[in-house]
C-alpha cells in the first residue's frame, strides 16, 4: 500500500502552547483511520493542517508526497467540525460551486445521497436545521473522488439514524486509492468501520495501531482501550 | 480559477448590492414623478407636500447607504467569506490566496464604480428634460461664462486639452484610490484575524492606526512639495508632481498592503 499521508517532526505552537509536538505519522491509502484523543489533544490541529488552514512551526508535512498547496487541496476533501455554508445560498448554489471548483467532484453521487437524506436542490441552506446542514456538508465532501478525506467530527450532530447512514456512506464510498481519517469522540458508533486507530495526547502520538492488533494484544474494544488510556 | 473565484464573488456581492441599486432609481424615479406633480398641481396640496417630503428622506437616505455601500460590503464580504466559517471553504479551495484576495479586490472595485454610476443615473433621472436645461444654464452662471461665445461643452474641451496630464493623473488616482482604500480594510481585517479574541475590534484599531500613519505620510508629501516648489514652476507642474507622488505612495502602500494581507492568509491563518 502506497502512502497518502506523511507527518515528520511535525510541530505546531500557538504562542507558547505547543499543539502538536515532533509528531511523526504516516498513513496508507486504502484505510479508514480513527483519529482519537481527548480534548484539546491536537486532532483539529493536525486536520487542519493537512487541509491547509494552518502551517506548521516545523517539521515535514507531505500528502501524496507533497508539500501542503494547491496540488494537496486538489485530492484532499476536508469536513470541518464547523458548518461552512453561506447562509443565503441554495443547495444547488454550493453544488455548482463545488462542481466549479473540483475536478474530482461526483454529480451522481450527491444527487443519489441527497434523495437519500431527503433533502431538496432547491432547499435555503437558510431554512436548514444545523443537522440537516452537517448531513448536506458530508454529502459534499464524500462526493468527491478524494484521495484523502478529512472528517472533523463527522456524525456529532446528527440524529442517530443519519449517524448509521453517514458511516455506512463511509464504508461505501470506500475506495482501495484513498484513505479516511475520522476525528470523533463517539468511539463506540465509528469503532465497527475503523482499520487503525491513532491517539494524540497533549500534541503527542500515543498509540498507532490497527483495531486487531489493539483487540488482540489488551483483550479490549478500542473504546474501553481509550478510557483506560485517557482516564481522568 | 481566479475567474471561477471572480463570477462566484461577483454573485456572491451582487445580493446585496442589486436590492440597493434598484431602489436608488425607483426612488429617483419616483421623486422626479413627484417633482413634476408639484410643478403642475397646486402647492397647497398638504397630502402631496408630505408625500413628497417622506419620499425625499427615503431617497436621501438611499442614496446615503449606496455611497456608504460601495467600499463596506466589499469589505463584509471579505472579512466573512476569509475570516469567518465560511473561510472553512474559502481557504481549502484548490486555488492561491493572492487570487482569493484578487477576485475579491476586483469586484469590490467595481461595484463601488457601479454605485456611482448607478447615483449618476439616478442623479439623471431626477433633473433630466427641461430640469437638466435648468441645471446647465445654472452652471453656466456658476461659472460665468453665460455671455460668452463658448459653449459649456467647450469649456469643458479645452480644459481636458490643456490639463491632459493633471486629469489623466487624477483619474489614475481615482481608479488607484478605489483599490487602495479596499485593500487598507483587508490588511487590518487580516492583521486583526492574527489575535485571539476582539478581532474585529482590533482591525479597526489597525485600520483607524494605519490612517493616522498616511496622514503622517500625507504631511510629509506636503512639506516636500513646499520644499521643490521654485518660483520659476508654473502651478500646474506643481500640481502634476504633487498628485505624481501621491499616486506613488498610494501604489506602493497598497502593494504592501496586499502583500501583508497575502502572507498572512496563506501562513498565519487563524480560523477558530
Amino acid at each position: 500500500m502506497s502512502e497518502i499521508l506523511k507527518c515528520t517532526g511535525l510541530t505546531k505552537k500557538y504562542g507558547s502552547l505547543v499543539a502538536l509536538n515532533n509528531l511523526d505519522l504516516s498513513v496508507n491509502k486504502g484505510q479508514i483511520i480513527g483519529l482519537l484523543g481527548p480534548n484539546g489533544s491536537g486532532k483539529t490541529t493536525l486536520i487542519k493542517l493537512i487541509a491547509g488552514l494552518l502551517k506548521q512551526n516545523s517539521g515535514e508535512l507531505t500528502v501524496n508526497g507533497e508539500k501542503i498547496g494547491i496540488n494537496t487541496k486538489k485530492i484532499v476533501s476536508y469536513l470541518p467540525e464547523r458548518t461552512y455554508i453561506p447562509d443565503w445560498m441554495r443547495v444547488v448554489d454550493i453544488i455548482r460551486m463545488f462542481e466549479n471548483f473540483y475536478e474530482d467532484f461526483n454529480l451522481e453521487k450527491v444527487k443519489t445521497m441527497l434523495d437519500n437524506l431527503g433533502i431538496k436542490f432547491n432547499q435555503r441552506i437558510k431554512a436548514m436545521s444545523k443537522g440537516t446542514k452537517e448531513k448536506l456538508q458530508l454529502i459534499l465532501v464524500m462526493s468527491r473522488e478524494a484521495q484523502l478525506y478529512l472528517l472533523d467530527e463527522p456524525i456529532a450532530g446528527v440524529d442517530p439514524a443519519a449517524r448509521d447512514y453517514i458511516l455506512r456512506t463511509i464504508i461505501t464510498n470506500y475506495n482501495p486509492e484513498a484513505a479516511v481519517i475520522i476525528s470523533t469522540h463517539l468511539i463506540q458508533d465509528i469503532e465497527t468501520v475503523l482499520d487503525d486507530v491513532i491517539m494524540i495526547q497533549n500534541g503527542n502520538l500515543k498509540i498507532h495501531k490497527t483495531v486487531d492488533e489493539i483487540r488482540e494484544e489488551s483483550g479490549k474494544s478500542v473504546d474501553e482501550l481509550f478510557r483506560e488510556v485517557f482516564r481522568c | 480559477m481566479l475567474g471561477k473565484l471572480f463570477k462566484t464573488e461577483f454573485k456572491a456581492s451582487g445580493r446585496l448590492y442589486l436590492p440597493l441599486f434598484i431602489g436608488v432609481i425607483f426612488f429617483a424615479v419616483v421623486e422626479r414623478i413627484m417633482l413634476e406633480l408639484e410643478t403642475s398641481v397646486s402647492n397647497e396640496s398638504l397630502v402631496l407636500n408630505i408625500l413628497f417630503g417622506v419620499i425625499t428622506v427615503i431617497f436621501v437616505l438611499i442614496i446615503i447607504s449606496v455611497c456608504v455601500s460601495g467600499q463596506f460590503i466589499s469589505i463584509y464580504r471579505f472579512y466573512k467569506s476569509v475570516f469567518t466559517d465560511e473561510g472553512y471553504l474559502t481557504n481549502t479551495l484548490p486555488v492561491k490566496s493572492s487570487s482569493i484576495i484578487i477576485s475579491k479586490l476586483l469586484v469590490g472595485v467595481l461595484y463601488t464604480v457601479f454605485s456611482y454610476l448607478v447615483l449618476m443615473v439616478s442623479g439623471f433621472i431626477m433633473v433630466a428634460g427641461h430640469l437638466l436645461t435648468n441645471a446647465l444654464n445654472g452652471l453656466r452662471i456658476t461659472f460665468g461664462i453665460e455671455n460668452t461665445q463658448i459653449s459649456l461643452l467647450d469649456f469643458v474641451l479645452s480644459s481636458i486639452i490643456n490639463l491632459r496630464l493633471t486629469i489623466t493623473l487624477v483619474a489614475v488616482l481615482i481608479i488607484a484610490s478605489l483599490f487602495f482604500n479596499i485593500l487598507m480594510f483587508y490588511v487590518a481585517f487580516a492583521i486583526g484575524n492574527m489575535a485571539n479574541r476582539k478581532k474585529v475590534l482590533l482591525s479597526i484599531i489597525i485600520y483607524i492606526g494605519i490612517v493616522n500613519v498616511l496622514s503622517f505620510i500625507s504631511a510629509g508629501v506636503a512639506v516636500f512639495v513646499d520644499w521643490l516648489t521654485w518660483d520659476n514652476v508654473l502651478m500646474v507642474n506643481v500640481i502634476n508632481i504633487t498628485l505624481a507622488i501621491i499616486l506613488a505612495v498610494i501604489v506602493v502602500i497598497g502593494l504592501v498592503c496586499f502583500f501583508v494581507t497575502n502572507k498572512i492568509i496563506k501562513s498565519k491563518l487563524n480560523l477558530e
